[in-house]
């Protein structure tokens, strides 16, 4: 019984991504039959056991610390920044006029262009890669929080204030609360962004991290490791898109988009 | 009030940070060994427009953007449409889509210098193929959240069936294609700085890096007002030309 839903699951596992499969199953014999370039292209299972080996050796998993700190670091500043000068937008006409017209200048322009400058100031370190990402993500993550605070339900305000709710309790127990779905949109356009400044940041400055992996394997021509690079990248973008998306359903557990989702 | 009056309004704490930037300079608050006045960072612009090569830089570094970009529009249009009128496409693309759309696009760079080398290429693939997957996505949702009424309508007045997809549903999904190219339009510019930034003799990030590295520090904020200037240029060009395309819609 129990073998049986497990055979039923496979297949229809398979089946989803069945077109996935069938892809990887012709990289591996276009590459074998030497359809293609090997350098180019090397074989699936060459990239494989390349991803396995730096795996063991702690190289890959040195690379993605390095990049999942950067990342979780610069984004979290962006987001208590951007959070906190969003909301402040919402109740301060003053912050808004001086506000509005930085974001909807900075909103388009390419900020990696920046980076030189903040090598330039800060050093080739961490602390630059980390300004980087974090002026890169504060943007969106301004936008949303202003969007999703002032357009907070006045119902929700008002009937708060009739039972008596003071007014800064009001922004924490209604205005943020009302706001969060909005508030963490923002912040899941952002967590990506910081994904992909950071592994920038690191083929620039030649650091560690994935980032730096990849572009030493690019100079000194290892493709199975340009490879394997990408593949223990898109990983790690799945975890933390993935961890992030069950985040949004663990602290909206309370909010009705939850609800749905769970009764669908 | 006039409009252009209202917009320099609205721009204002823009001038004003720019005028404190001067004013910062010649109270010399700034360190001007790294960190040059305004007033030197546009006389660098202009010296770079003029004597330098900032234009054919800027023209290479356009042509490598919008190459990529609108080969990403048309082909991330067509196949997210096609997604969603067609099992047979979702069947295939799905799979393929979400296994590869977790990808920070950036690490597509390395990829494409081995494949197609230091030129002209590597970057438009890099901006293609970093731009491509997300208007899929945005494209594939809108197209599948249309109103099925509209198709239904079409469908029993005698539209044939081919142009559904292109007369009924892309136009009705419109509004959302749109705000996921401007997504889209803003990666690629970022993406075509970073491969200039990495490889090439050539381009807006190729000069950025260069001029640093000559420590002509006025120049390189030059450059990077180029870049600034270009990139948001074209999401207001974008804007402007989003609200043409949607003026039929109320």
């Amino acid at each position: 019984m129990t073998a049986r839903t497990q055979t039923n699951g496979l297949r229809r596992g398979l089946g989803r991504n069945l077109s996935l499969v069938v892809v990887l199953i012709l990289w591996e014999i276009t590459t074998r039959t030497g359809l293609f370039n090997n350098f180019l292209l090397p074989p699936l299972s060459k990239v494989l056991v390349r991803g396995w080996f730096d795996l063991l050796s702690g190289e890959i998993p040195h690379a993605v610390l390095a990049t999942g700190t950067l990342t979780i670091v610069g984004f979290g500043l962006a987001a208590v920044s951007g959070i906190a000068a969003g909301a402040l937008m919402s109740m301060s006409a003053i912050a808004r006029r001086i506000m509005e017209p930085l974001v909807s200048v900075a909103f388009p322009i390419p900020k990696i262009s920046f980076l030189p400058i903040f090598i330039l100031w800060f050093g080739l370190g961490d602390e630059s890669k980390i300004l980087m990402i974090a002026f890169t993500c504060v943007v969106p993550i301004v936008s949303a929080t202003f969007l999703g605070t002032a357009t907070v339900d006045k119902y929700f305000l008002w009937s708060a204030r009739t039972l008596g709710t003071r007014q800064h309790a009001l922004f924490w127990k209604v205005v943020i609360p009302a706001a969060a779905p909005q508030i963490i949109s923002g912040l899941q356009v952002a967590l990506p962004l910081a994904m992909i400044i950071a592994v920038v940041t690191e083929m620039l400055t030649g650091g560690d991290g994935l980032g730096g992996y990849m572009i030493h394997a690019v100079r000194f021509a290892q493709s199975d490791k340009v490879f394997a690079g990408l593949l223990a990248t898109l990983l790690t973008g799945m975890v933390f898109i993935q961890g992030f998306a069950w985040l949004r359903a663990r602290l909206l557990i309370w909010h009705a988009e939850t609800t749905v989702v769970a009764a669908a | 009030m006039s409009k252009a009056l209202r917009v320099s309004i609205f721009y204002l704490p823009i001038f004003a940070g720019l005028a404190l930037w001067e004013l910062a300079a010649r109270a010399g608050l700034l360190n001007p060994s790294i960190f040059p006045s305004l007033g030197d960072t546009l006389l660098a612009f202009v010296r770079l427009a003029t004597k330098g090569h900032l234009l054919e830089h800027a023209e290479l570094s356009l042509f490598r953007q919008s190459s990529g970009f609108f080969l990403a529009a048309f082909f991330g249009i067509v196949s997210g449409v096609l997604m969603a009128e067609s099992r047979w496409v979702r069947n295939i693309l799905e799979p393929l889509l979400r296994a590869t759309f977790p990808l920070p696009k950036s690490a597509l760079i390395p990829l494409f210098i081995l494949w197609l080398g230091i030129g002209d290429s590597a970057k438009v693939a890099a901006v293609f193929l970093g731009c491509l997957l997300p208007i899929v996505v945005t494209t594939y949702n809108a197209a599948r959240g249309i109103n099925k009424q509209l198709v239904w309508s079409a469908w029993s007045l005698g539209t044939p069936r081919w142009l559904i997809p292109w007369k009924v549903v892309l136009p009705a999904a419109l509004p959302e294609v749109m705000s996921g190219l401007r997504i889209a339009l803003a990666l690629s510019f970022t993406l075509m700085v970073s491969a200039e930034f990495l490889i090439g003799q050539r381009g807006l990030g190729f000069l950025i890096g260069t001029l640093g590295e000559d420590g002509d520090y006025a120049g390189m904020f030059a450059a990077v007002l180029a870049v600034t200037i270009i990139g948001f240029t074209a999401d207001r060009l974008f804007l402007w030309l989003s609200g043409m395309l949607l003026s039929w819609r109320d």
